[in-house]
């Protein structure tokens, strides 16, 4: 049966902006389908982005949205959910956005364990300032401003949000739009910080210097690198060269109470604020 | 009436102030010589069922309280000279999304991290011109403790009526000066809040110019569900590049202090009556230079001050009178001359400019600037 | 969500009676093709044939879609939560 998107768009302002089969589209959708699948009111929830492609999106969601500045969106969405805990807060940030210019905030948020959800639409590139190398550009690959070939290690946004101590994190791409809607649901419905990165095509900058300049064969580049996380856990780092590891990174309290997660106690961070308006009113 | 007598210090104030001031909201990040606003606001605003939230860094600190604010919680940050740099971005957005908030800055000296534990007055040009592109600017520079208090509830009602960003402008020496203070009573406070819409969500733009040049604001999840970017916006708020509504959004921003001049210039005259030499002066080095003048009139000289309260808007047409008739102005800064160089524009050649501009760190001795004056008769 | 079929009147709309399976069934696909930027998605995904790209002069990359046998659909959705400009409905 067909999802009514129009419930939760401005359908005025739709046609979007993105170009012919540009992954971001279907991101949203998994999102909006997400938001039926959560059941919240549209006023009890805030959208927050910063600068780039992905972050147009929130001005398509007929919800309380915030465009901010590069990188900063998830110190707006802070200051949000800390002045109003009982509401929703969602961020959307492209890879440039969320791990180069916002790495800081970026891993503040995962740490604080904050109740919001960061959908980081990963293209391996800055779509909207014509296509130059990003922190998740794979090795070798040539941008407008790696055109010898990018020498820049590349950041696995999950394993880094998991480091920092997000309590939800997973790893998608637009060539599945259900399982991002599963992992977006579980990332709304989860306490805690969680990450969702979907795996998208831009085929418009990235593909196009690499010999996919388009959308179906730059949708089977990722769909052809694409290798579950089970998979990739019995494999060895040097096959795993040019790869997309899919699924969850953590799901649950048994994975964030593993020895590498040491120090760092499993709190919602504004209910560990209610907490101390409670001790400070009692003193 | 009941009134509270005890020992507070200027940092201490600016945050009893800004929870008097509704101020339920305080994001920021440690830096010298504002840290103790933070550390004061992080007791006392949990008392209150308020949030504190240290940030990590001065960029996300700006972000939190703008994102606050939205959310309809009146929002501090404190910051100093690097840190202001830091915030610059942001409080660009403030201005062009038009969300109140209070940043206050303690000064230092720069630039860079410069002079972290002493005095000066460097961010008077930052205050006003820190982020990129044009925009409205209101900024305070208390001299007095009491004047701390009361300064810092006017610019949370400023930021609210005005829907902008205010600089509070402290300096070190304000910041830890500690004085006995006569708080005023709490209900005799005057206490402005954001105009909110009278129209149902439907209808409502959130930068709709049919009110005036201050569109009523939507706070977040009241139903109001609206659009805000950095980006050139028109009424709905959704981006534009249409040149005409761009030109007219840019001159409501700046006409919204502007034709509101008057309710937002504050000075204070002392010994002006007969001053044929007149000091410009504000925050901390208003105080030596009111021992100056105290000074100088034992000596017969006929001085006086005009101290800004309010440092920007400047009270032009107070300034241009005093520019054609005073025998020189003398303008004591701690540092290189940036209010010095506005009153020059001013004064064009209508009287001689004595600059007293301190960089050292150490406060202007009054024996100074009584020097200065000898000088000008 | 409702079960009724709602795909607006600016819509291309196609009904066919077809099975999945064993089991019979109706489908109703609706095509938006104002908002079609002609990516070719909904062709390249779709398992049983059913769209088609073709030439659409006033389109900036001179093409859209078309369903060419909407017997064949078996309502998988593949090309509805794949398209990334809202452009598609399957009843």
């Amino acid at each position: 049966m067909a999802f009514e998107y129009e419930k939760y768009l401005r359908m005025d302002k739709i046609p979007h902006l993105w170009c012919p089969g540009c992954g971001i589209g279907v991101v949203l959708k998994a999102m909006l389908r997400s938001l039926e699948n959560v059941g919240w009111e549209k006023n009890d929830i805030a959208f927050v982005s910063g600068i780039g492609c992905t972050s147009r999106a929130p001005g398509y969601i007929d919800c309380n949205t915030l465009h901010t500045t590069h990188g900063r969106a998830l110190t707006f969405a802070t200051g949000i959910k800390m002045a109003k805990p009982d509401k929703h807060v969602v961020v959307f940030s492209g890879d440039g956005d969320a791990t180069a210019i916002g790495g800081n905030h970026f891993i503040h948020a995962c740490r604080r364990n904050i109740d919001m959800t960061l959908v980081v639409v990963n293209n391996n590139t800055y779509g909207m300032t014509g296509g130059q190398h990003s922190p998740t550009t794979p090795i070798g690959y040539k941008t407008s401003t790696t055109v010898y070939g990018n020498i820049d290690p590349t950041f696995d946004i999950c394993m880094l949000a998991k480091a920092a101590g997000a309590s939800y994190v997973a790893r998608a791409t637009v060539n599945k739009g259900k399982v991002l809607e599963k992992y977006i649901t579980k990332g709304l419905e989860n306490k805690g910080f969680s990450v969702i990165v979907a795996t998208a095509n831009c085929h418009t900058q990235f593909g196009r210097k690499n010999k996919m300049g388009d959308p179906i064969s730059s949708r089977k580049w990722i769909a052809d690198r694409e290798i579950p996380l089970e998979k990739a856990r019995e494999m060895k780092a040097d096959e795993l060269n040019d790869v997309i590891i899919t699924g969850e990174f953590i799901t649950d309290e048994q994975e964030r109470t593993r020895w590498e997660n040491y120090n760092h106690p499993i709190h919602e961070y504004t209910d560990a604020y209610k907490k101390i308006i409670e001790k400070a009113q009692k003193k | 009436m009941k009134k509270s007598v005890r020992f507070y210090s200027g940092a201490e104030l600016v945050a009893k102030a800004a929870i008097d001031a509704g101020c339920r909201f305080f994001g920021g990040y440690p830096i010298t010589p504002s840290s103790e606003i933070a550390e004061y606001m992080s007791h006392e605003l949990p008392k209150v069922g308020g949030t504190y939230i240290q940030m990590e860094d001065e960029i996300a600190a700006m972000g939190s309280i703008i994102g606050a604010s939205l959310a309809g919680v009146k929002s501090l940050t404190a910051t100093s000279g690097p840190g202001f740099s830091l915030k610059q971005e942001n409080i660009g957005y403030a201005y062009m999304a038009e969300v109140p908030c209070v940043i206050c800055n303690v000064m230092r000296g720069g630039p860079s991290t410069g002079l972290p534990t002493a005095l000066a007055q460097a961010d008077i040009m930052q205050a006003k011109w820190g982020t990129h592109g044009d925009h409205p600017v209101i900024a305070l520079t208390p001299a007095y403790l009491e004047e701390v208090y009361e300064l810092t509830i006017k610019a949370f009602n400023f930021s609210e009526i005005y829907r902008m960003p205010v600089m509070l402008l402290l300096d070190e020496v304000i910041a830890h000066l500690s004085t006995a203070i006569d708080l005023p009573d709490k209900e005799m406070l005057v206490i402005k809040n954001r105009r909110k819409p009278s129209v149902p969500p439907e209808k409502y733009f959130p930068y709709d110019t049919a009110y005036g040049d201050v569109p009523p604001m939507a706070n977040f999840f009241e139903g109001y569900r609206y659009h805000v970017t950095g980006l050139s916006h028109d009424k709905t708020g959704f981006p534009t590049t249409d040149p005409e509504l761009v030109q007219a959004d840019q001159e409501r921003q700046i006409r919204k202090v502007k034709s509101n001049i008057n309710n937002i210039i504050d000075y204070e005259y002392y010994q002006m009556k007969d001053a044929e030499i007149i000091i410009f002066a504000y925050g901390s080095t208003a105080r030596g230079a009111r021992v100056a003048v105290d000074n100088a009139r034992k000596l017969g000289i006929k001085v006086g001050m005009m101290r800004f309260r309010v440092i920007w808007p400047l009270p032009e047409a107070e300034i241009l009178k005093h520019c054609s008739k005073a025998k020189a102005i003398i303008i004591p800064e701690m540092n290189m001359g940036q209010l010095s160089d506005v009153i020059e524009r001013y004064a064009a050649d209508r009287t001689k400019i004595l600059r007293i501009n301190h960089v050292g760190g150490v406060p202007i001795h009054p024996s100074y600037i009584l020097n200065v004056i000898k000088e000008a008769i | 969500m409702s079960n009724k079929i709602n795909i607006p009147e600016n819509y291309e709309r196609w009904e066919a009676e077809i099975k999945i399976g064993k089991k019979e069934d109706t489908v109703t696909i609706g095509y938006w093709r104002d908002g079609c930027k002609g990516c070719g998605i909904c062709a390249d995904i779709c398992p049983k044939k059913v769209w088609e790209i073709i030439e659409a002069k006033d389109k900036w990359n001179g093409q859209v879609v078309r369903v060419i046998d909407a017997t064949n659909c078996i309502k998988c959705m593949l090309c509805e939560v794949h398209c990334p400009d809202f452009c598609i409905k399957i009843y």
